[in-house]
């Protein structure tokens, strides 16, 4: 899918995630990866950025899918990393469930400071979605 | 697949995977009560609550008679750990997520979960919380 698609699904996801917080001066969801990657606020709606990812995959692929997400944390503050579940309604499979070495991982992790970032978050389930 | 447990069995469970726990980490000998009084006090190291998911899952697996995949996140808010755990389980033979459920309050909108969560704050929240998991995870094999 191209990467203008991707980008405007999550353009639109953040926009109505961020609802009415931004309203009178709109902020994209590039300049809010920005700003996070900045400040590191700990009172920062972190997990606006997981639900924009999930949003953006749901539009895109016309689907729902049943989720959970966490803001990885060190000792200190959020490290831009998160972990992702996803999960099929339909069939119940975990599409994130990987076997490796005779375990079953459960998660997927990943670093989203920059629009880059996201967008390779949003095609790797994509990928997941369509091999399902 | 049809589980059968009871509370006592739950708590016979939870005793001995405390007991293989201690034996793992060459800890002296530490009652889950003692451990649970310190947990309580210094929640917020890192030593402590991580200990919790391991011994409610264990506990699970065992009555459950078979390692399942799992993930467990430790809730936080900015002033720190709640004490609540958030529970993913899967069964790693079919990959399908045993915790999963929808529910529609309306009638129009499904909210779907796939998480099965509980605050720990003592032993009676560790029984309640494996409890829940296993009704869950029984009515997730039941419909398979």
């Amino acid at each position: 899918m191209e990467r203008e698609k991707i980008i405007a699904a999550l353009e639109t996801a953040f926009a109505d995630i961020s609802g009415a917080e931004y309203e009178d001066e709109p902020v994209t969801f590039a300049e809010f990866l920005e700003s996070f990657k900045k400040f590191r606020d700990p009172d920062f709606p972190v997990y606006w950025i997981p639900w924009t990812v999930e949003e953006a995959v749901e539009e895109l692929t016309g689907r729902k899918f049943g989720w959970h997400e966490d803001a990885l944390k060190d000792e200190w503050n959020y490290t831009g990393e998160f972990s992702f579940i996803c999960v099929d309604p339909e069939t119940f499979k975990c599409l994130t469930a990987e076997r490796s070495n005779g375990s079953c991982t459960v998660s997927v992790v990943f670093p989203i400071l920059s629009i880059d970032d996201a967008v390779q978050a949003v095609e790797y389930f994509l990928r997941l979605v369509q091999q399902a | 697949m049809q589980l059968t447990y009871t509370e006592e069995q739950i708590k016979q469970a939870i005793e001995e995977v405390w007991q293989e726990l201690l034996q793992e980490t060459d800890a002296e000998n530490y009652s889950l009560e003692e451990y649970l009084e310190d947990y309580r006090k210094y929640w917020d190291d890192p030593c402590f609550p991580n200990d919790i998911p391991e011994l409610i899952m264990r506990t699970v697996e065992k009555i459950v008679g078979r390692p399942l995949s799992w993930y467990c996140e430790l809730v936080r808010d900015p002033a720190g750990f709640t004490g609540e755990y958030s529970f993913v389980v899967v069964d790693p033979k079919t990959q399908k997520c045993l915790t999963y459920r929808e529910y529609t309050f309306d009638g129009v909108n499904v909210h779907r979960f796939i998480n099965v969560a509980g605050t720990v704050v003592n032993y009676e929240d560790i029984v309640r919380l494996v409890t829940k998991l296993l009704d869950q995870i029984q009515s997730a094999l039941a419909d398979a």
